[in-house]
């Protein structure tokens, strides 16, 4: 098969595997705790009480919604498939193992947009505006790509216990979500 | 064209080594059955087979595909021994992953989820989560996702362990029809009457190294000295275990209540040594029977033997 072909091929098959993500994993309840209430409850403890203004606010809250939803649940997702048995028939599948990444990147990715929409929108309902639209469109893909794609690097390690991998996880993202200023709503 | 050819294939983990230089090659439309003791390597073999671990060493093709290749796994069907479906998915949503993954458009995939599904038994159920399935349900359905992009080349590893019995029929009922269109199956099993009842031919794998390839039929024979004859006699005293241990060929005689079974290599000369005995000394002769080894014993001798020598 021509190398173009090859490649819309194996796009459509990551889109089946983020759609089944997205379906299996990204309704769970603890997606939901640690996905998106985490990153409010975590600003929030760095935001009361302080004299902010809000265009300094929204972006930090938008970083570490978008940088914990997007790293929430890809890293299990090997380890949790490897434990439940259904990675082997994956593997089996004529779906190369980058298209197999590339779905779950997706499916963090598409995940972590989508929840972004909710600082977005909280920003522009009190008055932030945005001054590029497009640079801040680009901003907010390009970083959700990125944390999704972290968030893949994490379940490298071959075990079949999410704890595992859960620990590694933790380990990178609390620090990288307290100390960097980039994300730091004060910072 | 060979389904499936196998040459010098080997697999190591660590010191172990799983699988050893096997050869062998499975022909179109063959039911092919791949026996072993556990841990013998057929689920390495399998695996390497359908691409999910490579080889250390030696060659696998598919269809004239290296194993493992993408066109390779388009054209065969896995049942793999440890897998499930997605238990948070329903069976239906299962069955229409796997047809995306193998690029089934969605219009064939639907009209042959309905048929594969209805065949199976799980038409009704389709739409319940696959965690509300039993392990035979489960098992079906993993059957039927391997059978939705109708492949050319089916790979079974152990698809009846552990099942219901009307689960298992189901499942051979439908490894025959499968047979009867061409399909080329590749079936590892313990079970020694599936693979007696289903195999065209056998392959028997121990410690990783293959110890015989025929048919059923002719592996049974091949177990030279499990072939006996099962004698009685009218006269309950002419059933001498020590005398007819002297009969010509008889390597070992065993009483089995009013009969006595004889191993021998040659049950045709023991038959007419048993008349002439019969003859000679006044007994009449009410049961003669020749008895051929099992598959089961078969498959014992020749992994005994394997052991032993190994």
């Amino acid at each position: 098969m021509a190398e173009p072909a090859l490649i819309w091929q194996q796009f459509r098959r990551a889109l089946a595997i983020a759609k089944k993500d997205i379906r299996i994993y990204y309704s769970k309840g603890p997606v939901v705790v640690f996905g998106v209430l985490f990153p409010i409850f975590l600003f929030l403890a760095f935001s009361i009480g302080r004299q902010m203004p809000l265009d300094s606010m929204i972006p930090g809250l938008l970083g570490m919604i978008l940088f914990f939803t997007a790293t929430a649940v890809s890293p299990i997702v090997v380890p949790w498939e490897t434990q439940a048995r259904t990675l082997e028939r994956l593997m089996a599948c004529p779906v190369r193992l980058e298209a197999i990444i590339f779905g779950d990147v997706l499916a963090s990715f598409a995940f972590g947009l989508a929840i972004s929409v909710v600082p977005i929108a909280i920003g522009l309902a009190l008055g932030v505006k945005v001054s590029c639209g497009a640079a801040f469109a680009l901003a907010v893909v390009l970083a959700g790509l990125c944390f999704a794609s972290l968030g893949n690097v994490f379940s490298i390690p071959p075990t079949n216990l999410p704890a595992t991998v859960n620990m590694i996880a933790a380990a990178v993202r609390f620090p990288v979500g307290l100390h960097q200023r980039g994300l730091h709503p004060s910072g | 064209m060979e389904a499936i050819a196998v040459q010098g294939l080997t697999k190591r983990y660590g010191e172990v080594v799983a699988v050893d230089r096997i050869s062998f090659s499975v022909g179109e439309g063959e039911l092919f059955g791949f026996l072993g003791p556990n841990g013998a390597g057929k689920t390495t073999t399998v695996r390497i087979l359908t691409g999910i671990i490579r080889p250390d060493g030696g060659l696998a093709r598919i269809k004239g595909f290296p194993a493992g290749s993408l066109k390779a796994k388009q054209l065969a069907g896995v049942v793999p021994e440890m897998a499930n479906p997605y238990n948070d998915l329903s069976g239906w949503e299962n069955l229409m992953l796997m047809a995306s993954l193998y690029g089934v458009p969605r219009r064939a995939a639907s009209a042959r989820g309905e048929r594969l599904l209805g065949d199976l038994g799980l038409l009704e159920r389709k739409a319940s989560p696959v965690r509300t399935y039993s392990k035979g349900m489960k098992q079906r359905l993993i059957l039927a996702m391997a059978l939705v992009s109708e492949p050319e080349v089916l790979f079974l590893d152990e698809p009846t362990s552990g099942l219901d019995v009307q689960s298992a029929r189901l499942i051979r009922e439908l490894l025959r029809g499968l047979k009867a269109q061409g399909k080329t199956i590749f079936l590892t099993t313990h079970d020694m009457d599936e693979a007696n009842q289903l195999c065209d031919r056998v392959a028997i794998i121990n410690k990783g190294r293959l110890v015989a390839i025929d048919p059923p039929a002719k592996l049974r024979l091949a177990a030279s000295g499990l072939q006996s004859v099962e004698v009685s006699f009218a006269q309950a005293d002419g059933l001498n275990p020590a005398e007819l241990a002297r009969l010509p060929g008889v390597s070992e005689v065993e009483r089995v209540g009013d009969k006595c079974r004889l191993y021998t290599d040659d049950p045709g000369e023991l038959v007419v040594a048993l008349v002439n005995y019969a003859c000679s000394a006044g007994l009449k002769i009410v049961l003669l029977n020749t008895l051929a080894p099992s598959l089961e014993e078969a498959f014992l001798a020749l992994t005994e033997k394997e052991g032993s020598d190994g």
